[in-house]
């Protein structure tokens, strides 16, 4: 462990922005908290707790650039390329059968593809653990885990990543990290952790890429008590946490509760828009579209979310899940139930950003709390009638 | 804006018993008013499906939602569910606008006015303090504003009003069953105010891009400003997130974000009181309203017209009038 002592901590930025991009967080001009790409001089804010949305874009981006295409004319010269352009159909035709000159390649179109290289060296520092933890899920979605799909566009970028994260001192009521397993100290997915004290940071290594940041000529060795404050700094954080819910069981509660009726009171001020998923440092759906204006174009990875109507729409126009309830059903489920099926772990770092954020404070909590409990009644098979009539979805509109 | 006779309880005893009756007496399946969120600082859409739980409802000047979002289509749970519902005088306007295109059934509905002295910039509060606020109060004239340590700041409520309160001349619900309350006095002088407007207007062309591009850059195209708008009413098929047609680009970035959202504000127009639940429900704070402000202000000067001002009234652009202010050009 190392101590930075605050006056120091702009040439640390300075120092690391020498040899990669430095991303903190910064006010914008609506003096909204946002991780922004840092410039010398500019102002790093570590007083609010959370920015408004987590890191997550500048590894997982929102537009992701897979590769650009188009085409190009070959064969003839430049002056008959435009000519056969503007030939009528029939010109085309007759023109085709006529035989190219000897050593003459007919004039025709070639694809013309060009990869997009997007993956800087960079450091996003002053993250908190919830959202460090954030890229700790990910990585088991775009890495391959347990021989499932390894993402090339996540992972370069992932790899040329390092997180500098730093302990909640004084955590918002909406912080959960204690209920899914995690810490305002925690280091999932961390590189070098910083907790705030008197005068500056202690700073520990979790990585080798941490320890390497450690060279930096500003920090000194801990002083008297620092080792000791910084351990106060992280209990006081965590016991101002109240874990709002016992995750073990949640996974198997929501799945016994799958037809509970009380999805249908949950659901009722969800407005179905995507702020949650893209506030969240764990959400990493996605689709993929050719973005084009004639025939030529990009070919991008742009964020998508589970309440999006295009998410589960499928050929045929059958949409399994048309209905709001389901929506919302889902994103939880997935989150606690799963995803942890799949890849044994929770895809929630408990940030709260999500229930913050939702315009109408749809609150996480009390989702999991009220459905995530194995129901007394839910062990045989449905068969409120009532509950199920009442909330009978004809799709009829009011 | 008058000052706020401070009334809160009163008014919202009178919405707990019109909701209780309501439910007793079966003629709706479930109310929506406003209720506490997940601290004090906030007040949140509240579904009440039952009478023993009418005290849950709140009226404060938190209650910013305006839930005639929830009527719309795809919204009600069961679908055709009877439903009451409580509107400030700009949610009535939205509500009027629904109903004079037959989008809602006017059948299935029970209106509760609740008459409004303006509602709190909560957004703007909040940032008195770096760390949480925890509970904001509104006494009188007065603001009490506490942060997660205990510390209590005072603002005078004058000075954070939402922007479309201050210039607001309809307090009172345009349309309801039961009004909770006494109507509240309306301005003397209903002459529209369009400051920000103007001052926006006036600035040279390239300031404008610079500061939409600004603006916009950091949409992050949740579709929250649509999905919250009563009025935009598209729902699963709105041409923004249509894949096939692809008519709106998917990349994010200032240039397809603006489109989209020119897209939303000419499809309100002539339905939009700028009720400002857009501009509430952005996750990033872009000043939403304002386009739909700047399209209220073209509605006025050019077509004379406000919207959801009258039931009998005919949506403006379902009409034709020689005698337009713009027939005049």
């Amino acid at each position: 462990m190392k101590f930075l002592p605050q006056d120091q901590l702009e040439a640390f930025l300075s120092h690391l922005a020498e040899s990669a991009i430095v991303v903190a967080p910064q006010r914008d001009q609506d003096g909204v908290l946002f991780f922004q790409p840092w410039e010398a001089g500019a102002e790093v804010e570590f007083e609010q707790l959370l920015t408004r949305q987590s890191p997550k874009d500048y590894v997982f981006r929102q537009t992701e650039t897979y590769l650009k295409f188009g085409y190009e004319m070959k064969g003839k010269a430049a002056a008959e390329e435009e000519e056969v352009g503007k030939k009528s159909k029939e010109g085309e035709l007759a023109a085709a059968e006529e035989a190219p000159p000897e050593g003459e390649e007919p004039a025709h179109e070639v694809l013309q593809v060009e990869a997009v290289e997007d993956a800087p060296e960079q450091v996003i520092f002053g993250l908190r653990p919830c959202d460090a933890r954030g890229y700790y899920q990910m990585d088991q979605v775009f890495g391959g885990y347990g021989g499932f799909y390894y993402d090339p566009y996540y992972m370069a970028k992932r790899e040329a990543t390092t997180l500098v994260a730093l302990t909640c001192a004084q955590p918002w009521s909406t912080c959960f990290c204690t209920a899914v397993y995690g810490s305002p100290s925690g280091t999932d997915g961390v590189d070098l952790l910083l907790t705030g004290i008197e005068g500056g940071f202690t700073a520990e290594a979790v990585t080798e890429r941490g320890e390497m940041l450690l060279g930096f000529g500003g920090f000194t060795e801990v002083g008297d008590g620092q080792a000791d404050a910084a351990q106060t700094v992280k209990d006081e954080a965590f016991t101002a946490i109240d874990p709002p819910f016992e995750i073990e069981g949640v996974p198997q509660g929501l799945r016994d509760n799958f037809e509970d009726p009380a999805w249908h009171d949950l659901h009722m001020r969800c407005i179905s828009c995507g702020t949650c998923t893209y506030v969240c440092p764990n959400c990493y759906c996605f689709n993929i579209t050719d973005e084009m204006v004639e025939k030529s174009g990009e070919r991008v990875r742009t964020w998508d979310n589970c309440f999006n109507p295009g998410y589960t729409l499928e050929t045929s126009g059958h949409n399994p899940r048309e209905q709001k309830f389901a929506r919302f059903r889902n994103r939880f489920s997935h989150k606690f139930s799963y995803y942890p099926e799949k890849y044994d772990s929770l895809l929630c770092s408990g940030c709260g950003r999500c229930i913050r954020y939702c315009p109408t404070k749809i609150d996480l909590r009390e989702v999991i709390r009220t459905l995530g409990q194995p129901h007394p009644d839910q062990a045989a098979p449905a068969e409120d009638g009532e509950a199920a009539g009442v909330h009978a979805q004809t799709g009829e509109d009011l | 804006m008058s000052p706020a006779n401070g009334n809160y309880e009163a008014v919202e005893q009178r919405i707990r018993e019109l909701a209780r009756a309501a439910l007793e007496e079966g003629r709706v399946d479930y109310f929506i008013g406003w209720t506490t969120g997940y601290n004090e600082s906030e007040v949140i859409p509240g579904f009440v499906r039952s009478a023993d739980k009418v005290d849950d409802l709140v009226w404060n000047p938190l209650a910013a939602y305006n839930l005639t979002t929830f009527l719309k289509r795809k919204m009600p749970d069961p679908p055709q569910a009877k439903i009451g519902v409580a509107v400030k005088g700009c949610d009535s306007r939205t509500l009027v606008s629904l109903l004079q295109e037959n989008l809602v059934d006017r059948e299935r509905l029970y209106v509760v006015g609740v008459p409004c002295e303006g509602i709190v910039n909560r957004r703007a509060v909040s940032k008195v303090f770096a760390n949480e606020v925890v509970k904001i109060e509104v006494a009188g004239d007065q603001i009490n504003v506490t942060n997660q340590d205990g510390e209590t700041k005072q603002l005078a409520r004058e000075d954070y009003l939402l922007d479309h309160c201050r210039s607001c001349n309809y307090p009172n619900p345009r349309y309801f069953d039961d009004l909770a309350g006494e109507a509240v006095p309306e301005p003397e002088d209903q002459t529209p105010m369009w400051r920000e407007i103007e001052e926006f207007e006036a600035l040279p062309e390239k300031e404008k891009d610079r500061l939409m591009a600004e603006a916009f850059e950091k949409c992050i195209r949740c579709y929250a400003c649509i999905n919250a708008c009563p009025v935009c009413y598209c729902w699963d098929n709105c041409v923004c997130r249509s894949r096939q047609p692809k008519l709106v680009g998917q990349k994010v970035n200032a240039q397809e974000n603006l489109m989209f959202q020119m897209v939303h504000m000419f499809h309100v127009a002539g339905r939009c009181p700028s009720c400002g639940n857009c501009d509430r429900a952005c996750p990033v704070e872009i000043p939403l309203y304002l386009l739909h402000r700047k399209m209220n202000k073209e509605l006025k000067e050019m077509l004379d017209f406000e919207p959801g001002i009258d039931l009998e009234q005919k949506p403006v652009f379902q009409t034709f009038d020689v005698n337009d202010p713009f027939g005049q050009h």
